[in-house]
């Protein structure tokens, strides 16, 4: 009678001896739990080495973060975690306060929650940061879409319906996170973005035709020029590589995908992505490598990078695309910054016309108040945002 | 073809150059309408102003061009171009001296028989003046100059050793990516034997966009400009992509209204529908958001293309494979990952 075969044995270059559990999606090794975990919090650490996030020397066994030369994070210094609550930020918090307790960072690590108002979703979501919060000992910041900009995106779709509702979030989460990080006195910003959404980044700007965004989207460290820099040190993660860490290690995150996010676009993009990874795995870091390589070429006009003339945030045009998205929806013209037309380009240039006197004041204007058909409105918002000192 | 295939949801519609009632369109429905004779000169004038815009043919000494005539709709369309373009006698003759190049891709004896008899056909109806050759794209496993003849399809001796490197590539992406490069290759060989330094393909923008897709797929995102644009400039030969602003749909209805429909040449391949690779997935993505109504999706690929170029390319250097710029070695990192999966045939190139 033919033998069963079992597992085979880790492949772990320590010469473990344990039959291996996981077959790492991005090199396709098959390792133990223990091992798999360490091989993934490895990966962490090296990128965040390799890329510089951190100047480290090395001595003898393992990485000793030297904060001599810091290049990105200093010792002592606070960083933001964005945490949502999902695989992504849940494991990104976890990690990073494992490689900052073995590697001695010696950061002040803390986590930030955006609550975008999705009765349902991000309530639920908000509950698995708060068990982050007591699990992981990390202080936790939750800023709401309401008290910043005057509306939930539960108020957006029933405005505007279940179409555009990622630019809206999208927009506005950005920058709330920003915004969050400056009121918990954080220098630096970390997000759990993986390779698989990297990939999905490069592909999106390629369909948009964005050669701006395309250029820059891969950077591991963006908004450098800023007062808030951000790094993605999950960036060579696999997706399904963070599941089976969270899994491995018992994390508990909330996995419902968001109730307003199967219409949009990038859903096209995401299927084909995960299609991708299924037939060459290969592909996914080839993308990002793609995106690495990418430079526009010199005769290319490129937008230049100014204040909004409004809230002071970083911006291409005269207002920035939060503060355009608000004005079109406290004025009712919902498809101001949302797509081209006659009607929408005409509302610009009343706003740039107009209202350049008003706005809350906070960093040379506010989001939306400015614009908002309810005086009281106004006010609220620019006192809102006053607080924040941004 | 049917021209009601065509002539879908008019709605009175006027043709966007001269009022007439519209009958055609591009690719985008919701974008300009043509009437039947504004829509061929659209399509003849796109085909122009890409050899214009160039200025390919500024120099007088450069005119001799290799164009490819692969059988499809596309290649059709080129050969009726450049015949239309050398029979005018304005301004609007195009200055170029052709040599027809059929290109064959199948491997069975008696299809490349039929397909020789065919072009025989084929000769006495357009560009009856210029030299027409035949070679199979196995032609790129000459490491030397090619010795071509004018009656037979050259390279079929090469066949068995390009069957043989093409399923001993064990991953099907690279397979297919090997069948593009090799392909280029043959062109290379063919042009350079014949003293010939440019070459015209009949890659339309279908093509091109979703080569732009698969190449940003395998890590060639930096190069996609001369991968898809209308010229590839290397050492001594370049590639021109006349038609890479015009549409597989544009192409047919074109040929369909000036009956070129009936030059094509049909080749019986035997294509594996259910391969897994990258090129398959990429296709069924871009049909997916065309069913969408997401009409613009190849224009879009195809104009950022255009705008991007390689960080790291130093000083010209190329992968002596594929041709694209590398930083500091002769394989591309793709290109050694395709000779890995070749099980040592490939070696022969390097």
């Amino acid at each position: 009678m033919e033998k069963r075969r079992g597992p085979p044995p880790c492949q772990s270059k320590k010469g473990c001896s344990n039959p291996a559990k996981i077959r790492k999606a991005k090199d396709g090794s098959q390792l133990c739990g223990p091992c798999f975990s360490k091989n993934f919090e490895d990966d962490v650490h090296e990128t965040i080495v390799n890329n510089n996030l951190f100047k480290v020397r090395k001595n003898s066994i393992q990485f000793v973060v030297s904060f001599s030369h810091c290049s990105f994070l200093q010792r002592g210094e606070r960083v933001a975690i964005g945490a949502s609550g999902g695989k992504d930020s849940t494991v990104l918090a976890y990690v990073m306060k494992t490689l900052n307790d073995i590697h001695d960072y010696g950061l002040d690590l803390q986590l930030l929650s955006i609550d975008e108002g999705i009765k349902g979703y991000r309530d639920d979501s908000l509950l698995a940061v708060e068990k982050n919060r007591i699990e992981y000992e990390l202080p936790l910041t939750i800023l709401s879409y309401n008290d910043l900009y005057g509306w939930t995106m539960d108020d957006i779709v029933a405005k505007i319906g279940k179409k555009n509702n990622c630019t809206f979030c999208g927009v506005f989460r950005r920058q709330a996170l920003d915004r969050g990080a400056f009121k918990i006195g954080a220098t630096k910003l970390v997000t759990g973005h993986n390779a698989d959404d990297m990939a999905e980044t490069v592909l999106m700007n390629v369909l948009r035709g964005d050669i701006a965004r395309l250029e820059r989207c891969t950077n591991i460290v963006t908004g450098e020029e800023g007062d808030l820099p951000r790094a993605k040190p999950l960036k060579y993660c696999f997706e399904r590589d963070i599941v089976m860490y969270a899994r491995t290690n018992q994390l508990e995150y909330f996995y419902t995908e968001c109730i307003y996010a199967p219409n949009a676009y990038r859903g096209y993009a995401r299927k084909y992505v995960r299609d991708l990874e299924k037939v060459h795995p290969r592909a996914i870091l080839d993308l990002i490598r793609s995106g690495e390589k990418v430079s526009v070429k010199k005769e290319v006009e490129m937008p230049t990078l100014k204040t909004c003339e409004r809230c002071g945030y970083m911006t291409s045009q005269k207002m920035c695309k939060a503060c355009l998205l608000i004005e079109g929806l406290n004025t009712g013209n919902t498809d101001l910054g949302v797509r081209k037309s006659k009607k929408s380009k005409k509302v610009i240039v009343e706003i740039e016309g107009e209202k350049k006197e008003e706005g809350c004041g906070s960093g040379g204007g506010g989001c939306g108040c400015a614009g908002a058909a309810d005086e009281t409105e106004n006010e609220e918002t620019r006192k809102r945002l006053k607080d924040l000192q941004f | 073809m049917n021209s009601t295939d065509f002539t879908a949801d008019l709605d009175g519609k006027k043709c966007v150059k001269c009022e007439k009632d519209a009958k055609f369109t591009g690719v985008d429905p919701k974008k300009a309408w043509y009437c039947q004779e504004c829509f061929i000169q659209m399509v003849k004038n796109k085909f122009r102003s890409a050899l214009s815009k160039k200025k390919i043919y500024k120099d007088a000494d450069a005119r001799e061009t290799l164009v490819v005539y692969d059988g499809s709709p596309s290649g059709a369309f080129l050969l009726n171009q450049i015949d239309d373009a050398l029979k005018q006698i304005t301004y609007k003759r195009l200055m170029v001296q052709p040599t027809v190049l059929v290109l064959v891709s199948v491997t069975e004896e008696t299809e490349i028989q039929r397909v020789v008899e065919r072009v025989e056909e084929l000769k006495k109806e357009l560009l009856e003046n210029v030299r027409w050759f035949i070679a199979h794209v196995a032609c790129s496993m000459y490491t030397d100059s090619v010795d071509l003849e004018g009656l037979r399809c050259n390279g079929t001796e090469k066949i068995p050793e390009y069957t043989d490197l093409l399923s001993s590539c064990s991953v099907p992406t690279y397979r297919k990516e090997l069948e593009r490069i090799l392909r280029e290759k043959c062109l290379q060989n063919i042009s350079k034997s014949l003293k010939i330094s440019k070459c015209m393909v009949p890659d339309d923008a279908d093509d091109l966009g979703r080569l732009a897709l698969d190449q940003l797929c395998l890590g060639r995102g930096g190069s996609l400009s001369p991968l898809v644009t209308v010229t590839d400039k290397r050492s001594d030969f370049l590639l021109i992509r006349p038609i890479c602003d015009l549409s597989k749909r544009e192409i047919s209805i074109y040929n369909y209204l000036c009956a070129i429909d009936k030059q094509y040449i049909q080749f019986h391949t035997h294509s594996n529908t259910q391969d897994r690779s990258v090129q398959a997935l990429t296709d069924a993505f871009i049909r997916t958001l065309e069913d969408e109504k997401f009409y613009s999706t190849i224009n879009t690929v195809l104009s950022t293309a255009s705008k991007i170029h390689n960080t790291n390319g130093k000083d010209g250097s190329r992968c002596v494979l594929c041709h694209v710029e590398v930083a500091d070695c002769s394989l591309c990192s793709t290109c050694s990952a395709i000779r890995d999966s070749c099980s040592g045939l490939l070696s022969r190139f390097l």
